[in-house]
């Protein structure tokens, strides 16, 4: 698994847990990373952007596992 | 409390119960918390029973505890007589479990939605999954701190310590956050300010200058650098720099040590009662310096009025009503936001009043905060002698 596989991974299983304030850290990494290319994702980030605001953590987990990850090499 | 369907999940008021796309890969990874070999398993709101189907489906499982969060929403949900009926699975109200059984598993959105007897539950229970998170930003930040704690080798080295205060005043103390309801103290403070040991945190500083009250003691215990802008006086209220002790946190921002012309105490972890806020190592210090009567001001724990922070305090942060995960219920009985750090500090609070009690009594003010177990609200706050006039006998009675 690539290391940006591996951030998504673990923003997505930390949201699922409850552990969101660290999940929300490691979905910063991931904007953040190098090879991560946010202009490609950009309606997903928006999606989440919006899930934030309403503290929808569920549906944040599930943007990033569904639509997200499987478009991440 | 309203249920939409969407997708393979429900909405619970507008936000997803569960994932709406693999509800089971999502449970996978919740019971991947408790060990395959658990005999015995917590499950913290029971949301629409995937995790607990998963987790009955152990052969090692041999007790099951169920707790509800919110007795509407569970009632609400359909399949749970599947579950209800394993002779493995007890359940529980959350008001009638004291505390957080390990292992567990924990619904977000339940905790979200949790009704207020279940709120101290949820509280503990946030106050442990935010434990990592907290643990992660430390071990950032250790290179910054111990880098600070070099540089302030020398003041440490002249400086006194936190337990040189020890005994030293038996006033009555009032212990100072910075929360939106610390102004509404000031006249009391002022009027009677000789009759007390004012304590504040830094961040309450300025507010209470600007309020005309120097205090005792500040206290600094965070270590970030941007906790310089708490000291940033001029003029008059750089006196305070003279006639107040600071006392601070060995790995704190050398710059603020440096800046002080007032007697100076270094402190490490351990020192003082470690409950993950400053206003723990106030409340302690409070009573080790000798005080029996600790009167709790700003220390509200939620964000009264959409607020973070008194007026005129440094460093306040937006609180977004919409995006505020947790509510909780003010000292007026009304619903007010509030977030895990603030659920955290609040039931660490309780612990340390409990470990004080018979020793000193608290006494809570600001109806806008949150209550506090074990200290009561100090009188009807309309007038001074209702402020002070809370006899230690009335408040350990």
């Amino acid at each position: 698994m690539s290391p940006l596989r591996e951030l998504l991974d673990r923003a997505w299983r930390l949201m699922v847990v409850g552990q969101t304030a660290y999940g929300a850290t490691s979905w910063r990494a991931v904007l953040r990373h190098r090879e991560f290319r946010g202009d490609e994702h950009a309606e997903a980030i928006g999606k989440i952007e919006q899930a934030f605001g309403r503290a929808d953590f569920m549906r944040i987990a599930d943007v990033i596992r569904y639509e997200i990850t499987p478009a991440v090499q | 409390m309203k249920l939409t369907p969407y997708g393979a999940t429900v909405l619970v008021d507008g936000v997803q119960f569960t994932s709406a796309v693999d509800r089971i890969a999502e449970a996978r990874a919740q019971v991947a918390l408790v060990p395959e070999d658990a005999a015995e398993a917590w499950v913290y709101g029971p949301a629409l029973g995937d995790a607990i189907r998963l987790l009955l489906e152990r052969r090692a499982l041999e007790r099951l505890h169920v707790v509800i969060m919110n007795a509407e929403l569970s009632a609400a949900v359909p399949d749970a007589a599947t579950w209800r009926a394993d002779p493995r699975v007890a359940v529980h109200a959350a008001a009638d479990v004291a505390r957080v059984f390990t292992p567990f598993v924990a619904s977000p959105v339940e905790l979200r939605f949790a009704e207020p007897r279940a709120h101290e539950l949820r509280d503990k229970v946030m106050s442990v999954l935010i434990q990592p998170f907290n643990t992660f930003t430390m071990e950032t930040l250790a290179p910054t701190f111990d880098r600070h704690e070099a540089a302030n080798a020398r003041v440490i080295a002249t400086d006194g310590k936190v337990s040189d205060l020890f005994g030293r005043d038996e006033r009555k103390a009032v212990v100072a956050g910075a929360g939106p309801s610390l102004i509404e103290n000031a006249a009391w403070i002022r009027e009677a300010r000789r009759e007390f040991n004012v304590i504040a945190a830094s961040s309450a500083l300025l507010p209470l200058l600007r309020a005309a009250i120097i205090p005792d003691v500040v206290l600094v215990l965070d270590c970030l650098p941007m906790l310089v802008r708490h000291f940033a006086m001029e003029g008059w209220e750089a006196d305070a720099y003279r006639r107040t002790a600071l006392v601070y946190n060995r790995r704190c921002d050398p710059l603020i040590p440096a800046a002080w012309r007032g007697t100076r105490y270094s402190m490490r972890d351990g020192d003082l009662y470690g409950g993950g806020s400053v206003i723990h190592q106030q409340a302690d210090l409070a009573v080790q310096m000798g005080a029996r009567a600790v009167h709790l001001v700003g220390v509200d724990l939620c964000f009264p009025g959409s607020r973070s922070h008194v007026v005129g305090a440094m460093l306040p942060y937006p609180v977004d009503e919409h995006a505020q995960m947790f509510r909780t219920v003010d000292g007026n009985g009304r619903d007010v936001a509030t977030a895990p750090d603030l659920m955290l500090y609040r039931r660490t609070l309780e612990d340390l009043i409990e470990r004080h009690r018979g020793r000193a009594a608290f006494v809570k003010h600001g109806r806008t905060g949150v209550p506090l177990r074990g200290a009561p609200w100090a009188g009807a706050m309309t007038t001074i002698r209702d402020a002070l006039g809370v006899p230690l006998a009335e408040v350990t009675g």
